[in-house]
């Protein structure tokens, strides 16, 4: 009981720091509750959505990759006739651009973003789905908001959700006019509405399903895009599956089968990893509020090193003292925690507020991420409060005989902590770069490479970077003297104070001023660890110098008699025109899943089909050794030609580098892949080259939601092997040379007379290059707002470290004002200690940052078998560190302005009463 | 049995290659009751006998017994829990805590041992009203004056009911007419309520509140004598005389 009302009127005195205190363990509880909250909401409007439309179905028929086909109608009527079905129907779908309704405002596009193929800005993408009236109950479960719905399987009619009603600028009675070739004009009939998060996403128009076959050239004969199925409440799902995966795959292997508990599975399993992200996320502002736990409590201890000793003197143990202070760390992550969620549920509440469409489902609170937020609170002020509780116990009760107390010591280096500092630190280096294998081979460890890598994997993140973190901290004191003795003179000479002055500013409090600098350094570390990793993996992506000029997209597959149009357009180079077939061979998926989700990557492989000589003639690829090793210049042509043949023999690939290492290939390896057509197949690699940017092309055109499955690298084979032994059966994707002076619009102008509206796109490459790099980095920026939330978390510390160091030497400045120094003197004095605070909190946050960069990349290559070369974006460290600077200012300023403005006769009184 | 016996005791310091003797072999006896001061100038040793007898620091030669209890033979955790229930610490700057009340600052030793609510509370009661606190009970430190600080810090001293009151310089943060009325305090425990008490002061006005004065000089017994109704000034002289 005492112990609680000593703590509690502990607080009470220095009810500021404890306010600052807790505000920021109660910011960084509330965004992981709010980022969780905000998550777990937005997950559960999906899945609403997915249950109200699409999850209500039993099953699912669709082809693993359309450009292999289609699915073909007639599988409906025979799924009709199977005594399991209750319904089955298919549905068509195609994408569109349409002119956006005069005066409806759209987003901005940036001239790059039209360049590399995105949409102008007045233009919107449509999805057209073709749907069959009578068969398709979904379209029940739809609430219409105005109008009717049409009967017929046929017909010109359309019914369009609200969204696009809005944008599209058309209502009811409206003719919508599809362009392209072939007009198609269709009468509106109703105005469904769909959630505006999906709406936004993809504004559809609903229309009779052979309306949209014919429009399309999927009509003979007719094709869907997806069947739905309806199983009966008797049906025996595992037995229909079965029958039904068997019945498919002798009739079509690009056929698949899913039943709605492995989509959910599935989904879940996607959503996994992004929820350990969203909990993630918090971390660092978590560890950051743990070190301005250390540092307030580190203050509480030094300033009352009088009243500790004079309770050992009295009769309190060293056991008492020690619980004192762990249970005002716990009082203190207590408050934080209560204050902290009921702040998280006011985050989630406002982002409700402010973007309700993107929370269909409510503004739902992760009890999860509250749960986690609190155990992780209270965990880490119980690590932040036993360093302090033990130098507490460790006062000598002798202190409080005395009448004054000393002047704080000379200090030597801090060496002893600075070497369990770099212990830690080097722990996860160790582990990467270590004789690991070695040693577990020297203890009879059977299968040593795998037991490597599953140790460096699980280290990294249950050791390695809480090492890194920490030993980083105990390294501060250290930094803290160094900074100290370095820069003061510096800082003394910029700011013109007396050097004198600055001589013991922050090693005065040395474990206040490292815990403040640990604060500091969290965030720039998570900024400068993320920054690098996410530059050095799209950094590699290089384009050869000789690429296409152009990359054409249709959003329906063209056939491959019917690409001779486009290939004798007189816009396109004669004989330049290079069809790429896709096709997704089923492969294995050896990485971890959670850790290639963090990375960006999924687990399998996609196969582009190209004609060999063309490619290489229009493509000027860097072939590459066995060993990764660029081939010498005069070698390039040669290993061009070879492939190309080799290509053109028939089962044999081109892999990427990426590919080589992840798979430990060499050229004249072979490589199983299950084709679609002839089952498991063998192809011989043939090349190793650069990777030239396809993924580029995908994530631009959206192409990877044509595919089955998330892809982690590329191969290419010859377009003969995408027909035989994938069966694909036209072309979406085209690069081509273009006739001198001929744009892009001209281009597309021409094709679509040549082909009819196909929802033709295209783009340049090196545009496409740039928006997709513009997208990554903003989305970078975006993730690395954890490491600026930490940074504002740490704010509140470093305000309550000036403020206790202001605090102890009141009287001193009252002697300095009374002696002469100025108000500006006295401001800047206080301003050079916050100073340095950042500066030893930027060189701790560049040292840590840089070292989970280096670690994160050679856990890429215990991953995924391949570490990227490290880029490191100067720019975004250097405003990183300006943030710390501004950071520590501007949290300095109100202590600083508050003493320079007080008359010196309230320090001198103030400073004494506090003696 | 006396309550408190010194035999021998000598204790040294280092300071950088030199080694300091603070206390040269002292050893006196402290009867039942008694009201005793040591006096001696500045380096004496005085302080440093009243932090060995308080077990705040250990001897390197002799023993102290309080009791009987040799606090030589003591662990940290044994020294800490006899300290708290059987010595009372008076400081010369009160070390009162700050945040907590007077009557809670009187109560700490107590509240340490958690000893039962009520009887803290009727034994804070009982010596709040012998300091003449009753009425300030509730103020903090930052209320009362120099002399009722200390007061408080005495009651803090004799809350446990120890064996011995050891109080550092009492009067030295206080003006005179605060400072005589906590040395008629401290004479009155001892003549009605039997406390027995050692005080270290340097100012002969102080020591002649004590029964007897004992005198140290560079770590040496000098001379124990008896104040017997003397003035200061005939204390100060006789201290004079002692030190010659």
């Amino acid at each position: 009981m005492i112990l609680y009302r000593l703590a509690i009127s502990n607080f009470l005195v220095r009810k500021v720091r404890t306010a600052l205190t807790v505000g920021a363990i109660a910011l960084s509880v509330s965004l992981v509750v709010a980022v969780t909250s905000g998550y777990r909401s937005m997950e559960a409007s999906a899945l609403r959505f997915m249950n109200h439309y699409m999850g209500t179905a039993d099953a699912f028929i669709y082809p693993a990759t359309e450009s292999q086909g289609l699915v073909p109608q007639r599988l409906v009527d025979l799924l009709n006739q199977d005594p399991d079905v209750r319904e089955a129907s298919g549905r068509l779908t195609s994408r569109r651009a349409l002119p956006r309704a005069p005066g409806a405002v759209g987003p901005s596009r940036s001239a790059q973003h039209v360049q590399a193929g995105g949409l102008p800005a007045d233009q919107i993408n449509v999805e057209l789905i073709g749907i069959r009236r009578g068969l398709d109950s979904k379209t029940e479960s739809m609430e219409i908001n105005s109008g009717r719905w049409f009967e017929s399987p046929g017909g010109n009619f359309a019914v369009i959700d609200q969204v696009a009603q809005d944008k599209l600028g058309i209502n009811i009675g409206d003719n919508l006019e599809l362009p392209g070739l072939h007009k198609l004009n269709l009468k509106v009939l109703g105005i469904v509405h769909k959630p505006t998060l999906f709406a936004e996403r993809w504004p559809t128009i609903y229309l009779p399903i052979e309306t949209l076959q014919h429009f399309t050239d999927q009509d003979n004969p007719p094709l869907v895009s997806r069947i739905t199925l309806f199983l009966k409440d008797s049906a025996d799902f595992a037995a229909f599956q079965k029958r039904w995966t068997d019945r498919l795959a002798s009739m079509d292997a690009n056929l698949r089968l899913r039943m709605r508990r492995d989509t959910a599975s599935e989904l879940s399993r996607n959503l996994r990893g992004v929820h350990v992200v969203s909990y993630f996320g918090g971390v660092a502002s978590m560890v950051t509020a743990m070190f301005i736990t250390f540092s307030a409590l580190s203050m509480g201890v030094t300033e009352r090193q009088r009243t500790l000793a004079m309770l050992r003197a009295v009769g309190a143990l060293r056991s008492q003292i020690f619980r004192l202070v762990i249970l005002e760390g716990l009082i203190l992550s207590i408050a934080g925690v209560v204050l902290g969620i009921l702040a998280g549920m006011l985050w989630m509440n406002l982002l409700y507020w402010r973007f309700s469409q993107m929370f269909a489902a409510g503004a739902l609170y992760s009890t999860g991420g509250m749960a986690f937020a609190a155990a992780g609170s209270i965990l880490t002020a119980l690590a932040a409060s036993i360093l302090p509780a033990w130098t507490a116990s460790a006062v000598s009760p002798l202190e409080a005989m005395s009448v004054q107390g000393a002047a704080p010591p000379a200090r030597r280096p801090p060496l002893a902590w600075a070497v369990g500092g770099l212990v830690l630190a080097g722990a996860d280096p160790l582990l990467f770069f270590g004789p690991l294998q070695s040693i577990l081979h020297a203890f009879g460890v059977a299968d040593p490479d795998q037991t490597a890598r599953n140790i460096r994997f699980f280290g990294h993140f249950a050791l390695g970077l809480g090492g890194v973190m920490f030993g980083f901290f105990l390294l501060a004191p250290l930094v803290v003297w160094f900074a100290e003795k370095i820069l003061s003179p510096l800082l003394a000479l910029v700011l013109r104070l007396p050097a004198q002055l600055l001589r013991q500013q922050l090693s005065g409090g040395i474990w206040r001023s490292a815990g403040t600098a640990a604060a500091l350094m969290v965030g720039l570390a998570t900024l400068i660890a993320m920054q690098v990793q996410g530059h050095s993996l799209i950094g590699g992506w290089r384009l050869p110098d000789k690429f296409p000029d152009i990359f054409i997209y249709s959003a329906d597959s063209i056939p491959w008699a019917q690409q001779k149009d486009l290939a004798d357009l007189p816009v396109i180079q004669r004989g330049s025109l290079l069809p790429v077939a896709m096709a997704t061979p089923l492969g294995d998926s050896k990485t971890f899943l959670l850790a290639a989700a963090m990375v960006g990557r999924g687990g399998t492989v996609i196969f582009f089909g190209v004609p060999p000589e063309r490619a290489v003639k229009l493509v000027q690829l860097e072939f590459r050794d066995d060993n990764g090793q660029p081939l010498p210049a005069d070698q390039q042509a040669i290993a061009a030609a070879r492939a190309a043949a080799e290509l053109q023999i028939g089962r044999h690939i081109i892999v990427t580098d990426e590919f080589r290492q992840v798979r430990h290939l060499k050229v004249g390896d072979t490589l199983q892949l299950f084709t679609s057509v002839n089952g498991w197949q063998t192809y011989t690699i043939c090349g190793i080259v650069w990777s030239p940017g396809a993924d580029l092309v995908i994530s631009l055109f959206d192409l990877d939601r044509l595919l089955d499955q998330q892809t982690a690298a590329c191969v290419f084979g010859s377009l003969d092997d995408a027909k035989k032994d994938f069966g694909v059966t036209g072309s979406r994707l085209f690069a081509a040379n273009l006739q001198g002076g001929i744009d892009k619009q001209k281009l597309l102008k021409d094709a679509q007379k040549a082909l009819g509206d196909r929802g033709l796109r295209a783009g340049d490459v090196r545009q496409i290059k740039y928006a997709v790099e513009n997208a990554f980095y903003r989305l970078l920026l975006l993730i690395s707002t954890v490491a600026f939330a930490a940074m504002a978390v740490a704010s509140l510390g470093v305000t309550n470290t000036v403020m206790a160091s202001v605090r102890s030497r009141r009287w001193q400045f009252g002697v300095l004002r009374s002696v002469g120094v100025v108000r500006s003197q006295l401001l800047r004095l206080v301003l050079a200690e916050a100073l340095m605070l950042g500066l030893v909190g930027i060189a701790l946050g560049v040292g840590a940052g840089l070292e989970m960069a280096v670690d994160a990349r050679a856990l890429s290559g215990v991953v995924m078998g391949y570490s990227p070369a490290l880029v490191i974006p100067w720019m975004i460290l250097i405003i990183g560190c300006a943030a710390v600077l501004a950071v520590a200012l501007v949290a300095s300023l109100a202590p600083a302005v508050g003493v320079a403005r007080a008359q010196p006769l309230d320090l001198l009184q103030a400073g004494r009463a506090a003696m | 049995m006396a309550p408190l016996v010194v035999d021998n005791v000598v204790k040294r310091f280092h300071q950088g290659d030199r080694v300091i003797t603070a206390l040269a072999g002292i050893s006196l006896a402290v009867q039942q009751g008694q009201f005793l001061a040591v006096m001696g100038a500045s380096g004496s040793g005085k302080s440093t006998l009243l932090h060995l007898m308080a077990g705040l620091a250990r001897p390197n030669a002799g023993s102290i017994r309080i009791n009987g209890a040799d606090l030589a033979r003591m662990s940290d955790k044994q020294l800490t829990l006899f300290r708290r229930r059987n010595i009372g610490l008076v400081f010369q700057a009160f070390n009162l805590i700050p945040t907590l009340t007077a009557q809670e600052n009187v109560s700490l030793p107590l509240m340490l041992d958690s000893s039962d609510g009520g009887a803290v509370a009727a034994k804070v009661d009982q010596l709040l009203h012998i300091l003449g606190l009753s009425d300030r009970r509730t103020h903090r430190p930052d209320a009362l004056s120099g002399g009722e600080q200390q007061r408080v810090a005495i009651g803090r001293a004799l809350a446990a009911d120890p064996a011995i009151v050891l109080a550092d310089e009492p009067t030295g943060n206080l003006d005179s007419v605060s400072g005589k009325s906590v040395c008629e305090l401290l004479r009155d425990l001892c003549l009605t309520h039997g406390k027995t008490i050692v005080m270290v002061t340097h100012e002969p006005s102080v020591a002649v509140y004590a029964q007897e004065v004992v005198v140290i000089r560079d770590g040496q017994f000098v001379q124990r004598f008896a104040t017997d109704g003397a003035t200061g000034q005939d204390l100060a002289a006789r201290y004079q005389e002692s030190l010659k």
